[in-house]
C-alpha cells in the first residue's frame, strides 16, 4: 500500500465488469487496500445495459473491466493462423462496449489488459511469439485513450510467475481461472492506480550522495576518483540518476540531502561527465556535516512541504535508520543494488505524461526552486508585509476557460488545507460549466521570481460558493484574501459548501469570516 | 469428532459470508434463504476447503444441494475420513 490514506475510502462504489468470476478473493482484497465499507457491484459481461446494472454503473466511483480472453473467444487462444489478424468484429465489439460504458458511467475505467499464457497450445508447439494478445491490447489502449487506463495483466501474471497465476479448480469450478497470488497483484495494481487518479502522493525525493549518486565517498577519494560512468560498477549509479531522473520529468521534486562540503557536491554536479542529474534539477541541496533528520526538516521547510509527503534514499542503514525513528512519517529507502523498486511505488506516478503536463510539473518543480530565492529575500526582511510588497506578488482572477479544467480537478483533488473540501472530476467539471448558474474562475499567481500559475479556484453557483480551492504552495502569502476580498466585490454569496477533508477546519472559520452573512452548508 | 467439525463449518460460514451467523440448533436453516449467494457461497467452499484441508467434490458444489450447515458437515465429515484431512 501506498502508506498515505485515502480521503475517503468508505463508501467508495467500484462496479466490475467482467466475464469470468473474480471471486473468492477480489473483495476481500478490495476492501483491505481501499478500506473497509468499499462497495463492489458485479456486472456480468453483455448485461451492462439492463436497467438494474446500468443503475450500478451510474453511481459507481470507480469502474473496472477485466475481460478474459480465453472465456471471451476460446478458439482464439488455439488459432493456427500465424498473421495475428485481429478476428473480425472483436474490436468493434469493444468500441461498442466502452462507448456504452463511457456513456452510462462517468467514473475512472481501469481495464485489464488481454493475456494469452492460459493457451496450453506453447506447451505442444514451442514458444515463437504470437501476436494476438498484443495486438488487441494496443487497439484497445489507443481505444482508452488518455481518459482511462489499461492495466498491463501480462506484465502482473509474468511478475507472481506464470505457473502461480492460475487456479484450475477455480477454473473449471465457477469460472474463476486465477490463483490468489494474482488477485492480490491486481487488485495492488488498482488500488496504484486509483492513487495515481486521486493524486495520494509522495511528492518529494531527498537524495543521499555517496555511494548512492556515485561510487565512492567524495570527500575522501576526490571528484577524479568517484565511481560514476556508463560501465561496470559505475554504472548502477548511473541507471539509479537515469531512474531518478524519470521520475522528476513526472512531477517528483529532488532534493540532495548529504554530509560533504557543499561546493564539492556543486562540482560534481557542474562538472562531471557521468552525472545525468544537474544542478537545475535540484530543488533544495542540503549539503552539510549536520544530522539527517534535521537536515530533511529543514528541506520540508524550505520548500514549505509536509514531511509525510517525503521519501529519502541513503545507503548507510544507520542514516535510513535514524530518519525512520526520528521522522516516521518520511518513507526512507535503503540504497543498494537489489534494492526494491517498489519502495518508489508510493509516488503513484503516471506511466504516460503529456507533454502539457511534463511542462506543469517542470514548472511546479521550477516554482519550488524559486521558492528557495524567497527564502532568501526572505531573511533580509525582518517585516513579514514588507517581504510580501517586495516580491511583488501578482493575482489574477478570472473566467477559467476549458483548456484549465485538468488542472482546476486536479487542485480540487489534491489540495486538503486551503479547500472548501469539494473535489471534482474534468467530466463533472465540464458538465457544470454548461450551466449558466455556474461561473468557475481560476486564481493565477506570479511574483518577481517565478510564475506559479494556476495555484487557485472559485466557483459559485447562483448565490453559493461551491469550491474554493487553494494550492499549498501559495499559501502564507494572503492570497486566500485576494480570492475572498473578489467574492466579496464580484459575486456576493450567501452561502458556502464545506466538506471536511481532516485538514480544512480552519478553512471553514476563514470563508465564514470572509463572507460575512454566508451561511456554511455542509455538504 | 463429528461436534467439532460442525462448530468450526458454523465458525467459517460466519467468518466467510460476514452475515450469516447459526448456532447449533440452526444446522437445518436454508442457508440460500438466509442471504447466501453465489458469491459467499464460493467464498465458504473456499474457506471450508482451506480449514480442513480437504477438497469438496465438485459434484456436492450446487448451493441447491449444499443448503444447510448440516448438509455441509455431512459431506465435510465424509472427505475427512477418505482424504485423512486433519479435521477442525
Amino acid at each position: 500500500m501506498g502508506g498515505l490514506p485515502l480521503e475517503s475510502p468508505a463508501g467508495l462504489r467500484v462496479a466490475v465488469l467482467s466475464n469470468i468470476t473474480l471471486e473468492p478473493y477480489f473483495a476481500p482484497l478490495m476492501e483491505s487496500h481501499f478500506g473497509g465499507g468499499t462497495l463492489i457491484s458485479r456486472i456480468p459481461y453483455g448485461e451492462h445495459r439492463e436497467p438494474a446494472y446500468a443503475q450500478e454503473l451510474k453511481n459507481a466511483g470507480l469502474l473496472v473491466v477485466w475481460l478474459n480472453l480465453e472465456a471471451l473467444a476460446p478458439d482464439l487462444l488455439y488459432s493456427e493462423s500465424e498473421s495475428g489478424e485481429l478476428p473480425a468484429g472483436l474490436p468493434e465489439l469493444l468500441q461498442e462496449l466502452y462507448k456504452g460504458l463511457r456513456s452510462a458511467s462517468q467514473a475512472k475505467i481501469l481495464w485489464f489488459s488481454f493475456e494469452d499464457y492460459a493457451s496450453e497450445l506453447p506447451a505442444a508447439v514451442g514458444r515463437l511469439y504470437a501476436p494476438l494478445a498484443d495486438r488487441l491490447n494496443l487497439a484497445l489502449s489507443e481505444m482508452l485513450g488518455d481518459a482511462d487506463a489499461l492495466i498491463d495483466l501480462k506484465r502482473l501474471i509474468a511478475e507472481v510467475g506464470i505457473s502461480r497465476a492460475y487456479d484450475q479448480k477455480g477454473k473449471y469450478r465457477w469460472n474463476a481461472p486465477y490463483s490468489k497470488g494474482l488477485m492480490e497483484a491486481a487488485v495492488r495494481e488498482l488500488h496504484a492506480q486509483w492513487c495515481v487518479e486521486k493524486g495520494l502522493t509522495k511528492k518529494c525525493l531527498v537524495l543521499d550522495c555517496d555511494n548512492v549518486l556515485w561510487g565512492g565517498v567524495l570527500s575522501e577519494d576526490g571528484i577524479e576518483n568517484i565511481r560514476l560512468g556508463s560501465e561496470g560498477r559505475s554504472r548502477l549509479y548511473q541507471d539509479f540518476q537515469r531512474f531518478v531522473l524519470s521520475l522528476y520529468r513526472r512531477g517528483v521534486i529532488l532534493a540532495v540531502c548529504s554530509k560533504n562540503d557543499e561546493e564539492d557536491v556543486l562540482a560534481v554536479f557542474r562538472g562531471h561527465s557521468g552525472m545525468l542529474l544537474r544542478e537545475e534539477h535540484i530543488a533544495c541541496f542540503q549539503v552539510n556535516w549536520g544530522d539527517k533528520p534535521g537536515n530533511i526538516r529543514r528541506i520540508a521547510e524550505t520548500l514549505r512541504i509536509g514531511l509525510e509527503s517525503m521519501v529519502f534514499v541513503d545507503d548507510s542503514p544507520t542514516e535510513v535508520e535514524a530518519v525512520r525513528s526520528m521522522l516516521p512519517e518520511v518513507t526512507a529507502v535503503l540504497f543498494g543494488r537489489d534494492m526494491p523498486y517498489e519502495a518508489f511505488s508510493c509516488f503513484h506516478l503516471k506511466r504516460f505524461v503529456s507533454r502539457e503536463s511534463a511542462a506543469q510539473a517542470q514548472k511546479r518543480n521550477e516554482t519550488y526552486r524559486a521558492d528557495k530565492n524567497r527564502a532568501q529575500l526572505r531573511a533580509k526582511y525582518t517585516e513579514y508585509a514588507a517581504y510580501l510588497a517586495a516580491l511583488e506578488t501578482r493575482v489574477d482572477i478570472s473566467a477559467a476557460d476549458p483548456l484549465t479544467y485538468n488542472r482546476i480537478s486536479e487542485l480540487s483533488q489534491r489540495t486538503n488545507r486551503r479547500t472548501n473540501g469539494v473535489r471534482y472530476t474534468v467530466p463533472q467539471l465540464r458538465e457544470r460549466a454548461s450551466s449558466p448558474e455556474v461561473r468557475l474562475y481560476a486564481v493565477t499567481v506570479s511574483d518577481r521570481f517565478s510564475d506559479l500559475g494556476l495555484v487557485g479556484a472559485i466557483e459559485v453557483e447562483g448565490e453559493v460558493l461551491t469550491l474554493f480551492s487553494l494550492s499549498c504552495r501559495a499559501l502564507g502569502r494572503y492570497i486566500e484574501n485576494k480570492m475572498l476580498e473578489f467574492l466579496r466585490r464580484e459575486r456576493p454569496v450567501s452561502g458556502f459548501l464545506w466538506k471536511p477533508t481532516g485538514k480544512n477546519e480552519d478553512m471553514q472559520k476563514l470563508l465564514a469570516e470572509g463572507l460575512p452573512g454566508a451561511s456554511c452548508i455542509e455538504a | 469428532m463429528k461436534e467439532t467439525v460442525a462448530d468450526t463449518v458454523l465458525r467459517v460460514i460466519g467468518e466467510a459470508t460476514g452475515t450469516i451467523h447459526l448456532t447449533s440448533e440452526q444446522m437445518e436453516e436454508d442457508l440460500p434463504a438466509l442471504g447466501m449467494d453465489s458469491i459467499l457461497f464460493i467464498r465458504v467452499v473456499v474457506a471450508l476447503e482451506e480449514a480442513f484441508s480437504i477438497e469438496i467434490p465438485d459434484e456436492y458444489l450446487l448451493m441447491t444441494e449444499l443448503n444447510t450447515a448440516s448438509k455441509i458437515v455431512d459431506v465435510i465429515s465424509a472427505q475427512i475420513g477418505k482424504t485423512g484431512g486433519r479435521g477442525a
